[in-house]
């Protein structure tokens, strides 16, 4: 059966564009219906932080899992974690098998490859929620270490722990003492009365379940399982690819962040309603940056490849498009618009997933050591300078845990999370919605004015839509139906809130969680052997033209831009 | 955009080929596969001589690598008027 698109509603049931705003908003209508009390998303599955000493003390897994209803969905308790995650896997099997079966993949191979890559990713969520890695010091063992120590961490969100330290403090009536023991030049006789109320605080029970003293601690946050899970998929894409080949009908990066993309429409939604005028600026400035990614970078890389590399012009024009604007989809569509050979885009598609995976494993980190007060000006670079959608939601995951857990650890001060991520990934959705257009204009310059065929082509607007990114629908309507919400209806968000909670957090990070251990899994590095002079451009281009004007416009719109601060913390 | 009849198109890594229920053309470039279908519609005798014809030629994605279909997925239409 062909794919041909003809009519609007071409590829609804078949792309897996379409497929990720199918799978996206079932997901987010049925956590929706919390708002009349029914709970059909409190069975997902969510990790809980632990540490291994106590684990192995009382192994059980719901010392790993829990299952994560609200108030409605109190029979999901009985669950458990274990069955908690088996219900997450038969429900997602379910659901991504219908979508593989319309998508024309083979269901067999897609079932079997992603029952593999289901419990490899919670294998790895799980390990890399071990306290040792993830968990953050206590507030307090930071700013007050001199009371508290500096080795108690936190098995819980940092913020709700430091707050319930305080509580209790407040509780048994020691909260003056504390302070007086924590005041610079304080004599020891209160050094050592505020130490004695410390060790009061932590033995209470609520305390004590919340709180771990560990001589070495990582504190790299939910970061961490996010690297491990990209880990051990380019492992398995690099050294064992017999296991690699299996999974490959199931290990579709962009499917599950694209899909993941419209859970967070729901999150950018609860953050517009708290911080308007950051969100809207957010929008706002990643507009202009897509404006410069296509005026400024497409013609420097494409007079990079005539002249430089003296590449044909089909060629310069798709790498270029692959380079400056979008990767895979905006070489595609720009070989498209110019009528190129196909094997030009799938050449150029190689070269971007292999680069965009570099980019993926380096720039977070630079970034993060290299400007740890810009989380913004990061964000937002990271969205110019990688080329994939899944590499860029994915860099910018890890990128906003490490700079709000780097900004915790030096400071005390608890950044609110997904701002940096929200950065990163508003800016690649300006320039994927604005790819079709690119494309359209390309194709009316080529067929017009360079091509001009004898049989009088004409280029048909209905492109523009073809290559329109229908995930992007997706997230725009969670968005905007949540704050529609907040604004007509603001009575029903706090019920709304129980629902939708469950599918931007642990059902969002699940997809997060695919999406890294698949995208290692279908890079595989050794594609970039006899791709020469491509990939040198590709490297140069990219490296040394690109990535340093995304900072420099980056910082442009956002320097000083920081994310707001977590109440309590 | 309406057109009066409507083409499968591929490339085989070295030719383009469109695809009719009456009739298959390949050639090397696309203004060559044009002059050919226009020589397969007056071959046809379905369309009288200096008749205008509008031919959507479609690509099928199916023919890009499965690995790449979830980047994107569509690679271009056409419409092509001939005056036979």
């Amino acid at each position: 059966m062909a794919s041909v698109n003809r009519k609007w509603y071409d590829g609804m049931l078949t792309s897996e564009d379409w497929w990720a705003v199918w799978l996206g908003l079932i997901m987010f209508f049925a956590g929706m219906l919390t708002i009349w009390d029914i709970d059909l998303v409190g069975w997902m599955a969510k990790t809980k932080t632990w540490e291994w000493s106590r684990f192995w003390a009382d192994p059980g897994w719901d010392k790993l899992l829990a299952a994560s209803h609200g108030k409605a969905g109190k029979a999901y308790e009985g669950l458990g974690g274990f069955g908690a995650l088996i219900v997450t896997y038969l429900v997602f099997a379910v659901l991504t098998a219908i979508g593989a079966a319309f998508q024309k993949l083979d269901v067999k191979k897609f079932v079997a490859g992603f029952a593999c890559i289901f419990f490899i990713t919670w294998a790895a969520w799980v390990v890399g929620h071990e306290a040792h890695f993830k968990a953050l010091k206590t507030g307090q063992s930071i700013t007050q270490s001199q009371i508290w120590g500096d080795d108690l961490y936190c098995l819980t969100k940092v913020h709700k722990c430091t707050a319930l330290i305080n509580k209790t403090a407040a509780r048994l009536g020691v909260t003056d003492v504390l302070e007086a023991g924590a005041q610079e030049g304080a004599a020891p006789a209160a050094v050592a009365a505020a130490r004695e109320a410390a060790a009061k605080v932590l033995a209470d029970k609520k305390v004590k379940k919340k709180t771990i003293r560990m001589s070495w601690g990582l504190q790299l946050g939910g970061g961490f399982s996010y690297m491990l899970a990209l880990a051990v998929g380019l492992i398995i894409g690099n050294f064992i690819k017999g296991f690699a080949g299996f999974l490959s009908e199931a290990a579709k990066p962009e499917w599950f962040i694209k899909t993941a993309i419209v859970y967070l429409g729901i999150k950018l939604g609860l953050m517009t309603m708290k911080a308007t005028g950051f969100a809207v600026d957010l929008a706002l400035s990643g507009a202009a940056a897509t404006f410069v990614a296509y005026l400024m970078f497409w013609p420097i890389v494409y007079a990079l490849g005539r002249k430089a590399f003296k590449l044909r012009r089909d060629a310069s024009a798709v790498l270029a498009s692959g380079i400056s604007i979008c990767g895979v989809s905006a070489a595609i569509a720009t070989a498209g618009a110019i009528r190129a050979r196909p094997l030009l885009p799938i050449a150029v598609s190689m070269l971007i997933v292999v680069f965009a995976m570099l980019e993926l494993v380096a720039l977070p980190t630079f970034y993060a050591a290299v400007a740890p007060h810009e989380p913004i000006v990061n964000g937002a670079a990271m969205g110019m300078t990688v080329k994939t959608d899944g590499a860029d939601a994915a860099a910018g995951a890890i990128l906003d845990e490490m700079m709000v857990a780097g900004h915790f650890r030096s400071t005390g001060e608890l950044w609110e999370s997904d701002w940096v991520l929200s950065a990163a990934i508003l800016t690649k959705i300006w320039i994927d919605v604005f790819i079709g257009v690119w494309a359209f204009v390309l194709a009316l310059i080529w067929v017009y004015k360079v091509e001009r065929s004898p049989g009088e082509a004409r280029v048909g607007a209905s492109e523009i839509w073809f290559r329109f990114p229908k995930f992007v629908l997706g997230y725009f309507v969670a968005w905007f139906f949540y704050v529609g919400i907040a604004v007509w209806f603001p009575e029903a968000i706090k019920a709304a809130s129980a629902g939708a909670k469950v599918v931007q957090s642990p059902m969002r990070k699940m997809m997060f969680m695919l999406t890294f251990v698949a995208i290692g899994v279908i890079t595989d590095f050794s594609k970039l052997k006899g791709m020469g002079r491509l990939a040198i451009l590709y490297a140069i281009a990219l490296f040394g033209i690109i990535a340093p004007i995304a900072y420099l416009v980056a910082w442009i719109f956002h320097r000083g831009l920081v994310p707001p601060v977590v109440a309590g913390s | 955009m309406k057109a009066d009849l409507e083409l499968n198109l591929i490339h085989d890594g070295e030719q383009w080929v469109g695809r009719h229920a009456d009739f298959t053309v390949a050639a090397p470039d696309l203004f060559l596969l044009e002059e050919k279908v226009r020589q397969a519609l007056v071959g046809s005798g379905r369309y009288p001589g200096g008749s205008r014809v509008t031919v959507f030629m479609g690509y099928d994605f199916d023919s890009f690598p499965v690995w790449l279909r979830q980047y994107h997925s569509h690679y271009f239409n056409r419409f092509v008027s001939f005056t036979l």
